[in-house]
């Protein structure tokens, strides 16, 4: 088991850290078979810029969505962190006719991606890639499904819904 | 180099719900420390706010704790946790207060050890003293937190005065004892 501040050969992604030029461990781990360095503990992630989050909407106001972030790069955080999503970011195009009811409601889950450390109380998110924008969303309790980018549907009622709808993943 | 008390022995991961957490024990001291996961820094509660909360719990500040916070703020690689708090609870279950400070930066280091939270080097506390004009080990007259790996001192106290040459050496065998007490975590992780 290999301590923090121990000297390592192979640089890792992560749990090292470089000081006066010479590699050392930051966290327990072991060398595994490879050489490389492995982490013994799950590492304490906290939201960087450029990670992807999921982050459910609380808040919406006409220029900008309030959302919790919930996790970061498909691990779940611990406690959750504040973001917004500002109205300029959540599509590339035509953003003068944006409107927020139109894009996110209180409750959705949306997928983002982290874009600035922001202030001091909210991290800046943008939804302004097609895998990006809202995956869950509810109606009257009952679950949306994705119909096309700017919509979900009821299932039932065959009622649609405008969102800026996140482009499901096809899995082979 | 004497050791007039007996080291110490620990447990780690001892709280499942918390990042981290070690407990030691000596002869003289029982001491928790829990380490909480960086969460969210909130500016929203103001000085009035935090003492109005405080009186809801039996939170006594301790001369201690600005000695492990600062400790903590050379250790922790600070920067790749922004924005963010990491909550560092040490509870002095048994042992007389004036002398836990060794024993608490020792549960204080192996709590963040276990928690994941990336720091600089491993912190071990060395506590040492002249008795009879000898270097005793364990005597509560110099507490020095020492980076084992970088050779580096992150808390120093120092009761009472001595000469040049009595500080380097208790200096020096508190150097020995930590990186002697080093390989013993390692040895019984």
């Amino acid at each position: 088991m290999l301590f923090p501040g121990e000297t390592i050969d192979t640089i890792s992604r992560s749990g090292t850290f470089c000081d006066n030029g010479i590699w050392r461990t930051t966290v327990l781990g072991y060398s595994d078979d490879s050489g490389q360095f492995a982490m013994h503990n799950k590492e304490q992630i906290v939201p960087k810029i450029g990670s992807e989050v999921f982050c459910r909407v609380f808040k919406i106001t006409y220029s900008m969505a309030q959302a919790h972030i919930l996790s970061v790069n498909n691990r779940t955080l611990q406690s959750s962190f504040l973001g917004i999503i500002r109205l300029q970011d959540i599509r590339k195009h035509e953003v003068e006719k944006l409107v927020m009811e139109e894009c996110f409601q209180p409750g959705d889950i949306v997928k983002a991606k982290v874009i600035s450390l922001g202030d001091s109380k909210y991290f800046y998110l943008s939804t302004a890639e097609t895998e990006y924008g809202v995956i869950l969303a509810w109606s009257k309790d009952k679950r949306l499904l994705p119909y096309n980018w700017e919509e979900m549907i009821d299932s039932d009622t065959q009622q649609t819904y405008k969102r800026k709808v996140a482009k499901p993943l096809i899995l082979e | 180099m004497e050791l007039e008390a007996e080291m110490w022995s620990f447990t780690h991961s001892i709280v499942d719900t918390a990042a981290g957490s070690a407990y030691i024990e000596s002869k003289t001291h029982k001491i928790l420390c829990v380490v909480s996961s960086p969460s969210e820094f909130s500016e929203l509660l103001s000085s009035e706010e935090y003492q109005r909360h405080a009186k809801a719990h039996l939170n006594v500040v301790s001369p201690h704790s600005s000695q492990v916070k600062d400790a903590l703020s050379s250790l922790i690689i600070l920067e790749k946790y922004p924005k963010s708090v990491i909550e560092v609870k040490v509870q002095v279950i048994s042992g007389d207060e004036d002398t836990a400070l060794v024993y608490i930066i020792n549960a204080v280091s192996l709590a963040v050890i276990d928690s994941g939270i990336e720091i600089r080097d491993t912190l071990i506390a060395v506590s040492a003293g002249f008795k009879d004009g000898k270097v005793i080990i364990g005597a509560n007259q110099l507490v020095l937190g020492v980076l084992v790996n970088t050779d580096k001192v992150v808390l120093i106290r120092l009761e009472g005065v001595v000469d040049e040459q009595q500080a380097g050496m208790l200096i020096q065998a508190c150097f020995d004892t930590a990186k002697h007490m080093f390989q013993m975590v390692k040895n019984s992780y």
